[in-house]
């Protein structure tokens, strides 16, 4: 029970370390130039690549703990990313459509299906909260960016086991 | 089976309790309560050395594009500045002329000039972009006098406001957020009309009148009404129109700013030390009219 405790404690907190560095990242992206509009969501992209990869699965407590922290440090409206991640998670695990696409066109398709879907419920909140319709080329550009900047990282993940593998083969 | 049933009923379940959990946190964040206000200025003062800290080799990378760029456009550059330079020269002979006859003028009238005092001038620590809000975070806070509700500006124009307050730290509402609206007019031809963000690149024109007619170019500038913003600071300048919404681009770039200047704005000081916004009409010495005045008192 105790080894289990320890080894739950470890996975999030190296989580936890993943999620900030991925944070700030996300918002350092915003000094470039080429991201006038919007920045992509860095954040997503890992969030989505843990809960996909990583053998445990995260805490949906955990997941609404990061948003929150993360509208906090931004000074967003409270809740909105912790919503944004728990469908993230939701429809990236729970749906039996989820599955499917896996399996028929990979881990990229199934990353934008979730993210899409994800980010137009949480604009239709956002517009009922605000009253107010945001700038819809900003919310395009932003699923733009970030739908290519997921094979990027993807890419930049697998480089360790590439080279490993051309190592192992020679 | 039916262990599995119920344990699939007991995860819907848990998942749409969460989910309401969230749609209730965005409505207690909607709700802007002082504590959640402070934990978040805390939050900002605490990561803020951190967020500095990441963001170099963003600012580094955006310097070397911009050394690139400058590089390959220097001679196009070179002949746009000479010619810009001519033109400079001559406005200059005329402003000087006009601005002799102005300072005369003003004299004549004892107009009384509105300045802003600057309180502190700053670096931008980071600016978060997202979809759902724009705002950027400054390294000065309480300490160097800065406080809520404060107008934010550059060199070229206004940037935003103060909205929240930590010791060392303060976040700044930029123009462009979907909450940030700022009361301007029109300065060719004077209409009065509301400058709204809509969490994009520009700047909405509401609340125009339909017998207004602004040009393509024409600058915004604040017009010092609801006395948040003082007047005759820098918004923008409409770039385009379409179905019958003119957008204005703000002048200050969010992305290219560096460092910001926090003004004191002495319109929202003397609205905060009168009782009302519209204070209530001193009682006056009536007029003596034949049996009215004593029914009135």
């Amino acid at each position: 029970m105790e080894k289990y405790n320890s080894e739950f404690f470890f996975n999030n907190l190296i989580f936890t370390l993943i999620i900030l560095v991925a944070s700030f990242l996300q918002i350092s992206l915003n000094f470039l130039s080429f991201f006038v509009i919007s920045q992509p969501y860095i954040l997503a992209i890992v969030l989505f690549l843990t809960i996909r990869r990583v053998n445990y699965e995260l805490s949906s407590i955990l997941i609404i703990l990061y948003g929150l922290l993360y509208d906090l440090i931004t000074g967003g409206l409270i809740g909105i990313h912790s919503l944004l991640f728990l469908f993230l998670k939701l429809f990236t695990l729970n749906l039996s459509i989820s599955n499917k696409i896996l399996k028929k066109y990979g881990e990229w398709f199934l990353f934008s299906f979730s993210y899409i879907i994800s980010l137009l419920i949480m604009k239709v909140i956002f517009v009922i909260v605000n009253f107010k319709f945001p700038d819809i080329y900003a919310v395009m550009f932003n699923i733009g960016t970030t739908l290519l900047l997921f094979p990027v990282i993807l890419f930049l993940i697998d480089v360790p086991k590439i080279v490993l593998k051309v190592f192992v083969s020679k | 089976m039916l262990f599995e049933k119920s344990k699939l009923y007991k995860n819907k379940l848990f998942n749409s309790l969460l989910i309401l959990i969230c749609l209730i946190l965005i409505f207690i964040g909607k709700l802007d309560l002082i504590a959640l206000r402070n934990l978040s200025s805390f939050l900002t003062d605490f990561f803020s050395p951190i967020s500095n800290f990441v963001s170099k080799p963003a600012l580094e990378l955006e310097n070397v594009i911009k050394d690139v760029q400058s590089a390959t456009f220097l001679r196009d550059e070179n002949i746009k500045l000479k010619s810009e330079n001519r033109r400079l020269k001559i406005i200059e002979t005329k402003l000087a002329n006009t601005e002799s006859e102005l300072i005369e003028l003003k004299k004549l009238l004892n107009f009384k000039i509105n300045r802003n005092k600057i309180i502190f001038t700053g670096r931008v620590l980071n600016i978060s972009g997202g979809t759902f809000a724009k705002t950027m975070v400054i390294n000065g806070g309480s300490v160097d006098g800065i406080k809520k509700g404060q107008p934010v500006i550059s060199s070229l124009g206004l940037v935003g406001s103060v909205i929240s307050v930590g010791p060392s730290s303060s976040r700044v509402l930029l123009t462009i957020d979907i909450n940030s609206m700022i009361p301007s007019y029109l300065t060719q031809s004077g209409w009065p009309a509301i400058a709204q963000g809509e969490n994009g690149k520009l700047l909405k024109l509401r609340f125009l009148s339909s017998e207004a007619k602004p040009i393509i170019g024409e600058i915004i500038e604040t017009s010092g009404h609801g006395g948040v913003f003082p007047s005759g600071v820098n918004v923008g300048k409409i770039i385009s129109m379409s179905n019958g919404n003119y957008y204005v681009q703000p002048l200050p770039n969010p992305q290219k700013l560096r460092f910001v200047s926090i003004i004191s704005n002495s319109d929202l000081e003397n609205r905060k030390k009168s009782k009302g916004f519209a204070p209530l009409q001193e009682n006056q010495n009536k007029i003596n009219l034949k049996g009215f005045n004593k029914f009135s008192n």
